[in-house]
């Protein structure tokens, strides 16, 4: 296997950016020093942004075919790639010409396409809790049921008419949320905090390589 | 001026003491002195859902959520899916499953692509990889989502595994592969989104177990032998809380203080 392929490339990189974040984290090292990690921190970001030019082709790669081919639902593929250009050629930074952030068919798009359909994804939301929540909301065992006080509290806490109504849910709420919900919560943070930290070790060790080519062979 | 950052000793301090106890219980691992876990049923259930998908003749679907892999404070969650998506893939290149894996960020996109790809190609099963089963759909959080409920709900979805970190999007997608049918592990350390998971989907791993994923699936002795050192933190982390709270109750801020150094 020619050296570029090998799996410790990759794994070489990942400690040594790693380290460049770790490092003037925990260690004061002097002006010179920070501001070499600093540059190789914009770079990483200069690469991520290269990245984009692979989603581009991507979705070149998947949609085109299927326009060409006429396959099912081509119609759609093609409205995407014609906006996709559209914003691509409209975004690009040439003042000079008038395109841009600041150009009128980009703001346009964005405004009133991008933006309205966002909004209206993020509205449907509350369809999914109701139907999620109908099922999740009976009491078949002792932990169901306890979801469903909890949660009708909470509901009652948070509809103005429940604490019209029932003033005492206000604080018999507020104690769910603020104590029992928090010691829950922190004590999950605590273990996902260990747990990143564990696969970090892991990851900079070289022994988990499952993000490394499906196992790193 | 101190070497070390103003505030970050005791950090540095727990972190050392985490990592050399990650190289000692890794080492005792390779030695074969193999530490017994709990079993994780919503791992154990993956092997389940990718069979039932290939028995079911529908493909499986598998995510790693939305955080780019660079991304200091979200991005172990996605390496933590990567890790799962490479189990998941070795599973349905072997059984002769499609696998779909639904791409938000541009930088994880060639990674997930290599390890289906590899997948298929230990299996000897090259020819079957295809380029459009891992789609590319969109940096926005909506669009994306939208992509994915359309994409699991055009291809029919066998098995839905979603780890990685996840956001409002959540919901949607688990509440959608419910609707398909298809049987659904997910799991996320945000805490939010945890609660969406336990009541849409089939099983749920709760914060810490994804980042066991890898060491759990790979099988590895010295890759479980790690997991131990995850309950060093957690002995530690609970005397500073127990010892705090009673030098507290005692007036004395002497944790709170050797915490702040």
């Amino acid at each position: 296997m020619a050296w570029y392929k090998r799996v410790e490339i990759p794994i070489a990189v990942t400690v040594i950016c790693a380290l460049i974040q770790i490092i003037p984290y925990f260690f004061t090292l002097g002006p010179d020093v920070e501001s070499f990690m600093d540059n190789a921190v914009n770079w990483e970001m200069v690469v991520a942004t290269g990245a984009l030019f692979v989603g581009a082709i991507s979705i070149i790669l998947v949609h085109a075919p299927r326009v060409v081919k006429r396959r099912q639902y081509w119609e759609y593929s093609l409205i995407l790639l014609i906006l996709m250009f559209v914003m691509m050629i409209v975004g690009l930074p040439i003042w000079e010409w008038g395109l841009g952030m600041n150009n009128d068919i980009f703001n346009f798009l964005t405004n009133n396409v991008l933006t309205p359909l966002d909004s209206s994804l993020y509205a449907m939301l509350a369809f999914f809790i109701a139907s999620a929540a109908y099922r999740a909301f009976k009491a078949r065992s002792l932990e169901a049921a306890l979801l469903l006080i909890a949660g009708s509290i909470l509901v009652f806490r948070n509809a103005p008419l429940g604490t019209f109504l029932v003033p005492q849910v206000s604080s018999l709420g507020d104690w769910l949320f603020n104590v029992p919900n928090m010691a829950v919560q922190r004590s999950i943070i605590i273990g996902a905090a260990l747990g990143a930290i564990v696969l970090g070790i892991r990851t900079l060790t070289g022994y988990e390589r499952g993000y490394l080519r499906g196992g790193g062979t | 001026m101190s070497f070390v950052q103003s505030g970050r000793a005791s950090g540095l301090v727990i972190l050392l003491i985490i990592t050399i106890a990650t190289v000692y219980f890794i080492e005792r691992g390779k030695r074969g002195k193999v530490p017994s876990i709990r079993r994780v049923s919503g791992l154990d259930a993956i092997d389940e859902a990718v069979g039932r998908a290939t028995e079911m003749g529908r493909p499986v679907f598998c995510s790693q959520g939305l955080a780019d892999i660079h991304d200091s404070t979200y991005g172990p969650q996605t390496i933590a899916g990567l890790s799962v998506l490479s189990y998941v893939a070795r599973l349905c290149a072997k059984y002769g499953t499609r696998v779909i894996v639904p791409v938000v960020s541009l930088t994880v996109y060639p990674i997930a692509r290599e390890i289906v790809e590899n997948a298929y190609r230990m299996e000897g099963k090259l020819e079957q990889f295809k380029l459009d089963d891992i789609p590319y759909l969109s940096t926005w959080q909506f669009s994306y989502s939208l992509g994915y409920m359309s994409l699991m709900q055009r291809e029919r979805a066998g098995a839905n595994v979603m780890i990685g970190a996840y956001w409002a999007e959540s919901l949607q997608l688990a509440e959608t592969g419910y609707k398909v049918g298809a049987m659904q592990v997910a799991g996320t350390a945000n805490t939010h989104q945890i609660p969406f998971f336990v009541v849409a989907t089939d099983y749920t791993l709760i914060g810490e177990e994804i980042y066991a994923a890898g060491a759990y699936l790979s099988k590895d002795p010295a890759m479980i032998g790690s997991i131990v050192a995850q309950d060093i933190g957690k002995i530690i982390s609970l005397l500073l809380i127990v010892v705090g709270i009673l030098l507290g109750l005692a007036g004395s801020n002497f944790i709170v203080d050797i915490l702040k150094m």
